[in-house]
């Protein structure tokens, strides 16, 4: 090939590689709008947006206006800023248990596709019988039980996280090890852990993209399903809990506004599921093509 | 024979492509795959597109085919296919429903690995039957008797062959089975991209032989696109050889062979090892360099990075196709006004 | 004379299905030698057990019966690793180069990561700046130059042929015993195929490297052996071996003249003609009947007749100083020349 299409600086091509392709598929753009925005809202947006605690009770159910841009809950307190702070909570233990989760899952995942036989199969049927226990059930109850802690919460959460994704990484492991270059690599002499990180590790790097952004929105749904159904949150804010008093102690949905307001908190947290999503798959099409070869 | 070849007198080609042009849009720029092609395809003959891998072979077919991906452009010149009942038709400028009626019964196409696309749930029989049938071509008496015939053509055994399912042939079985399939349509213009490339020695001269015969029998026109050297030189009846995109020379089989005009050609038909080199004391010699990119071409003559002839006219400007015999086409600088410089 | 590596009446059976009943030989009784500083070529379709030969000789395959040998030690027999600590020792000196250069580079990493790991492994003493010129001088020696042009890029920027060379370079780093390049050149351009073959040549000469080239493509075999020996192999057996050049000169085996004659050559005459089939029977009902023999090409043999039943396979006949034929009339068989070649002329 010509010296003229790759003298175009490194940085150019890292634009065009990552960050273009990213930017003009619709769903990216979305996709990364919304973690921008999350990013913001954890950091700096408890800081920016204090708190609004006053109990005005002629602000009720307000709707979204000027003064208040998405409205009032049921004390009448600013909905935005209980939406930021609360968005610690929400985003960070979910993110958290995701990442121990996936770590986990995949050091696991790795190793047994890699080795193969009994250890492969031993993983496949202990991750098929944790499949089938009902998650969401048992992570209520137990969140319900146990003493309240992000850690608990976290620790249960990535409970759940890790054997599908080792699952499904042993399977893409068990399959990449016969590959044409990896029996190079075998053939001399490299060492296992070298292929196993360094080989076939860049390979996996969509299939773990997707997934970690699957679980985290799992998480999140749960996370906050969890207090919505009544285990007790560690912060008030959390949006789980506004739903709680919002829909069962202040009946919100019998009330016209409070509909509204309701529905404008789910529409919130489905937008930002959605965007994590939609810039996960943006991303996992630009991995692909740049680890297919194309002649 | 040179009697019957022209460029634009006596007898038309059945195929006549004039300065054709395609590129790819891809993220780093455009890949001109095709960039002005002119090539006459003669009736009745088994013409030859020799070309390596980034000559652009495959894209000029699909090119006037109109089967191009997504991300191509045609950027200009025409495709003339003139019909058996006198008419033309410019294949560039023609529709998809045009296309749709051309494809199978007028042109057959063979592509590369056909002998993977048989329906894996359908016997040989049924492929028969649906393909006539949805060409309209279905008819109770006499098909089964075509079929027959065609398959003998191919050398297949129809009481054995008809019943069986693809995965029960093998890759040499199941090329001829594509092959009469093709033909059971009659089509008038048959294209065939590497059809010997994936078969063993044997199954591959029955082939050529099949071939042949199906040649001489119809009396169709086929084109054959390959970079397989030999099965050219035996094969064919006149050879176009394309490089970066373009075609570079045309003429008969015996004649480029005897005398290639084209540096490139010349360097090609030497750096092929045969099992014949012992017999008449040759040693190969390879072309040095490599292909060119088509995103960003060299300017002038495309070969003449690689060729021990250029001079200063060559790296800037692109040769004209020249004729300097009645058939016989070059795009040399080192034949302009007829003459060798 | 010494060799590099050997086998000695190897076979390889597979067992395939779920109850691994059925079993496919792939090769049967196979005994060859490498010569050391040497290149040999072994030629034959695809399912004649070239690759699988191939793989055992480097030790990517086990044998199921049989005796490798590296350098004269007897490493696997039966089987078995019979030699662990030589055999773990040397394996890496044993290189094995795939034949698409598509799939045996990972596309994820450069030039420069792809040799890099090898080269930290194989010669640590090299210091930053060593390695580099190290690099640089070993792209130059498989031919992709200007190095400086080639070490940023991935595989996808590069030719079939500039990818193969890559492959060569990376076993190089390991200054091997032997390379089993298998079907190196098939996925290349016609034309640059020969300068693939030479640079293997340049090798063997330079290095000191023996090289076992395996193609189907008798006219790129017979040029890459040359005066070195050949073997011409049918589903798992050697059916004929000797110098390269006086096989193809003087074939004495019925599916060796076979194939040299209905290969296509670039001999052209001034009316197309394309030759019949020569020398194989097409159809089942022109065999002998009543004959079962266990010569891998009875099912094809014009000659085929009772004599045939007494073939045994692993033993040969000589019909030449290095020449040798599986085929019972070896040495006696009728006088033949290719069909391309003119009548008139010898």
């Amino acid at each position: 090939m010509n010296a003229e299409a790759q003298t175009k600086s490194g940085l150019y091509l890292f634009y065009l590689d990552f960050i273009r392709p990213v930017l003009k598929s619709g769903r990216g753009l979305f996709g990364l709008v919304v973690i921008v925005a999350m990013v913001l809202m954890t950091t700096i947006g408890p800081s920016l947006i204090p708190l609004d605690t006053e109990i005005k009770p002629s602000m009720r159910w307000c709707l979204p206006s000027s003064e208040h841009p998405l409205g009032c809950d049921y004390m009448g307190r600013d909905l935005l800023s209980m939406i930021v702070h609360g968005s610690r909570e929400v985003f960070l233990i979910p993110f958290i248990a995701t990442i121990i989760g996936v770590v986990g899952g995949m050091s696991v995942g790795l190793l047994a596709g890699y080795i193969g036989g009994i250890a492969r199969r031993a993983l496949t049927a202990v991750t098929d019988v944790w499949l089938t226990i009902p998650s969401f059930p048992v992570i209520f109850i137990l969140a319900y039980t146990l003493p309240k802690s992000p850690i608990t919460i976290a620790a249960l959460l990535a409970l759940f996280s890790w054997p599908g994704l080792a699952r499904a990484l042993a399977a893409e492991v068990s399959s990449l090890k016969t590959r044409d270059f990896v029996e190079a690599c075998i053939n001399l002499g490299l060492s296992k852990l070298h292929i196993l990180f360094r080989e076939i590790g860049p390979h996996l790097l969509p299939f773990v993209t997707y997934n970690f952004a699957s679980l985290f929105v799992a998480n999140m749904t749960s996370l906050i399903s969890i207090v919505l159904l009544g285990v007790a949150p560690l912060n008030p804010t959390n949006w789980g809990y506004l739903l709680n008093q919002m829909i069962f102690t202040y009946k919100g949905l019998l009330i016209p506004n409070g509909s509204v307001i309701i529905f404008l908190v789910i529409s919130i947290f489905v937008i930002i599921k959605l965007g994590v999503v939609l810039f996960a798959q943006a991303l996992e099409e630009v991995f692909n093509p740049r680890l297919r070869a194309y002649e | 024979m040179s009697d019957e070849l022209k460029s634009g007198e006596g007898l038309k080609p059945k195929l006549a492509l004039r300065n054709l042009r395609m590129e790819y849009l891809v993220r780093e720029g455009s890949i001109k795959a095709v960039s002005g092609v002119t090539l006459f395809i003669d009736e009745g003959k088994i013409t030859a597109i020799v070309g390596e891998s980034g000559s652009g072979k495959t894209s000029l077919v699909e090119t006037f085919l109109k089967i191009l991906p997504k991300n191509a452009r045609i950027r200009g010149g025409e495709a003339l296919l003139r019909l058996s009942n006198g008419g033309e038709v410019d294949l560039v400028k023609a529709d998809e429903r045009t296309m749709g009626r051309l494809r199978g019964k007028v042109i057959g196409y063979i592509p590369q690995g056909a002998q993977n696309s048989l329906n894996p749930v359908l016997t040989v029989e049924q492929h028969f039957v649906e393909t006539l049938k949805n060409h309209g071509l279905w008819d109770q008496e006499s098909s089964v008797s075509e079929i027959r015939s065609m398959l003998s053509l191919v050398r297949l055994d129809p009481d054995t062959v008809l019943k069986k399912y693809p995965f029960e042939l093998s890759g040499g079985m199941k090329q001829r089975v594509v092959i009469a399939l093709t033909m059971v349509l009659k089509p008038e213009l048959v294209i065939l991209d590497e059809p010997t490339s994936a078969l063993d020695v044997f199954s591959q001269r029955v082939l050529l032989n099949i071939l042949s015969n199906v040649s001489m029998q119809y009396r169709n026109t086929m084109v054959l696109i390959t970079h397989d050297i030999p099965v050219v030189a035996e094969l064919a009846d006149r050879v176009a050889v394309l490089y970066a995109g373009t075609v570079v020379e045309v003429g008969d089989t015996y004649e480029i062979f005897k005398e290639p005009l084209h540096p490139y050609t010349s360097m090609l038909i030497s750096a092929i090892p045969s099992v014949a080199d012992i017999y008449v004391k040759r040693i190969p010699k390879p072309v040095p360099g490599e292909p060119p990119s088509l995103l960003n071409p060299p300017p002038g003559c495309k070969f003449h990075p690689r060729c021990p002839y250029a001079v200063e006219k060559c790296r800037t400007s692109e040769p004209p196709l020249y004729e300097p015999k009645k058939g016989r086409f070059v795009k040399c600088w080192l034949y302009s006004g007829g003459e060798k410089l | 004379m010494s060799h590099v590596a050997s086998v000695k009446n190897v076979s390889k059976v597979y067992t395939r299905g779920v109850f691994r009943k059925r079993l496919i030989q792939a090769l049967m009784s196979i005994s060859l030698e490498v010569p050391d500083k040497g290149l040999i070529s072994l030629v034959g379709e695809s399912g004649s057990g070239k690759t699988t030969l191939g793989k055992i000789l480097v030790g990517l395959t086990m044998p199921t019966s049989g005796e490798l040998s590296w350098k004269g030690t007897t490493v696997i027999k039966d089987g078995k690793i019979t030699q662990r600590d030589i055999y773990l020792a040397n394996r890496h000196k044993f290189v094995y180069v795939h034949q698409d250069p598509y799939t045996a580079l990972n596309p994820s990493k450069n030039v420069k990561n792809i040799l890099e790991p090898v080269i930290r492994r194989y010669k640590k003493h090299l210091s930053d700046a060593d390695r580099f010129r190290y690099i640089k001088e070993l792209l130059e020696e498989v031919g992709l130059v200007p190095a400086e042009y080639f070490v940023d890029k991935y595989p996808h920027h590069l030719s079939g042929g500039m990818r193969q060379r890559l492959s060569l370079a990376r076993a190089l780093i390991v200054d091997p015993h032997l390379i089993v390049a298998d079907e190196v050149v098939s996925m290349v351009d016609p034309s640059i195929r020969v300068s693939l073959i030479n640079l293997l040549k340049k090798i063997v000469e330079s290095r000191g490297t023996s090289i076992v080239f395996i193609s189907h493509d008798l006219g790129a075999a017979v040029y890459a052996a040359g005066d070195s020996p050949m073997y011409v192999m049918l589903r798992g057996l050697v059916v004929e071996s000797g110098p390269a050049n006086e096989i193809i000169y003087r074939p004495e085996h019925p599916y060796t003249r076979a194939l040299i004659s209905n290969i296509p050559v670039p001999l052209v005459l001034s009316e197309r003609k394309v030759r019949g089939l020569d020398g194989v029977i097409e159809s089942e009902s022109a065999r002998s009947p009543n004959v079962s023999s266990l010569c891998p090409f009875s099912q094809m043999c014009p000659l085929l007749d009772a004599e045939c039943s007494s073939l045994t396979p692993g033993s040969y006949m000589k019909v030449g100083p290095n020449h040798y034929s599986l085929c019972v009339k070896a040495g006696k068989l009728p006088r033949w020349r290719p069909s391309w070649l003119p009548a008139a002329s010898g």
